[in-house]
């Protein structure tokens, strides 16, 4: 009986061996892109939840994670600024080390003042177009995610 | 064509559970493409399939299943599960620690079993849908498929905006690319001569780049046309191909950057 019991053993043991190793490393490094166009706050806040939980999962050290903000994603930056819980989140997440670009076109097009009018958007946050930053990304690797 | 007798339920759900053999898996997705309501009820099969799975992953490990048999096989039985655990343990590991996503193994799959080349093209004559000639040609710097599913002009007119932009923007870098708005659902209602708002901004769009194609998805015209009588008539210079979904697949595994918008 104790042969049987320690057969077992090795057997977890085998299964502890063979899968922590595979579950430590299950995410390695990853290159990801989120992608923001709409005006929704409540779709905006699930986005950011969505981000999150992506860095939870995954780590931050593990991540290269960029948001891009074109269209009407911008209401997104403009929201932080009278919704504490929004900028809250959105600063949490760059203390992670989340990039947020936001599009040029859009801040033209909209006539938008980013230092008055966005939460905490400096000059290197700006890309030309935020659809072809997307596309760019991607073409480096990065995965597409649309929350 | 009536794919009922030549599919059983059976037979779909192997494939759907990934049992086929490659020949096989590629004769039913030519069925699926070909017939609307065989693809429905592989829909149907697979929705199943996926809530089975995650009601599966949800159940606690297996073990206590041993308590039920009689005393005398129990150590037999954990000598055995021991065994297998082993293996199954080690097989595990070196499986996952492999990392080799599981998109990979996707991407193989339906690259047997979808070649770009089965797909009825309408206007074949069209080069720029000719996706064998351009999708190896090195002087491309970039392609965008952009994916149009909403009937909603609010919507359309912002996504026509970003195309101006995106147009515009590689235009000014001297950027060689191809860009591609794949309309399908709702949608298509932006390409339809009698229902989009935007004829002109369209219009104006394909006369100023000659890189950028409207494509319009055929199962969504043929779904029209089945459920409610409508026939779609397209604006001047929209292609159509035999499905959105299908062709947004092809462009990615051809190096399509994918934008939804």
């Amino acid at each position: 009986m104790k042969k049987l019991i320690a057969i077992a053993m090795i057997g977890i043991l085998a299964i502890a061996v063979g899968i922590s190793p595979a579950m430590a490393g299950k995410y390695k490094k990853q290159k990801v892109v989120y992608h923001i166009n709409y005006d929704n706050p409540k779709r905006q806040n699930g986005a950011l939840r969505n981000i999150q939980n992506h860095i939870n999962a995954v780590r931050a050290k593990n991540l290269d994670l960029r948001v891009i903000i074109h269209g009407k994603g911008y209401t997104m930056l403009k929201h932080a600024n009278t919704d504490a819980n929004m900028a809250g989140r959105i600063d949490n997440l760059k203390s992670q080390g989340v990039k947020f670009n936001i599009c040029n076109n859009t801040l033209r097009g909209k006539k938008i003042d980013y230092k008055k009018d966005l939460h905490d958007v400096s000059k290197e946050d700006i890309v030309p177009s935020g659809v072809a930053e997307l596309a760019y990304l991607q073409a480096k690797g990065y995965a597409y995610i649309k929350p | 064509m009536k794919h009922e007798d030549q599919f059983s339920d059976e037979y779909l759900n192997a494939f759907v559970d990934d049992q086929l053999t490659p020949e096989e898996r590629t004769q039913v997705y030519e069925a699926i493409n070909n017939d609307s309501e065989l693809n429905q009820r592989v829909c149907e099969l697979r929705k199943l399939h996926d809530l089975v799975q995650m009601s599966y992953e949800r159940l606690p490990p297996m073990s206590s299943s041993i308590d039920s048999a009689p005393i005398s096989r129990r150590y037999w039985a954990i000598g055995i599960a021991a065994g297998l655990a082993l293996v199954l343990g080690v097989l595990l590991g070196w499986g996952l620690a492999g990392d080799k996503p599981a998109r990979a193994t996707i991407a193989q799959i339906t690259q047997q079993t979808i070649p770009g080349n089965i797909v009825p093209v309408i206007s074949s004559k069209d080069e720029f849908l000719r996706g064998k000639g351009f999708a190896s040609d090195k002087k491309i710097q970039v392609k965008v498929l952009i994916h149009l599913n909403t009937g909603n002009p609010g919507r359309f007119k912002e996504a026509l905006n970003d195309v101006r932009g995106l147009m515009h923007y590689y235009r000014s870098k001297n950027i060689n690319a191809r860009v591609e708005i794949v309309a399908n659902g709702k949608g298509l209602s932006m390409l339809r001569v009698d229902t989009t708002p935007f004829a002109k901004e369209i219009k104006q769009l394909q006369a100023e780049y000659k890189n950028l194609r409207f494509v319009a998805c055929k199962n969504t015209i043929d779904r029209l046309a089945r459920e409610k009588g409508i026939i779609a008539r397209l604006l001047p210079g929209v292609v159509v191909i035999d499905s959105g979904v299908v062709q947004i697949m092809r462009r990615q595994q051809q190096g399509w950057a994918y934008i939804q918008v």
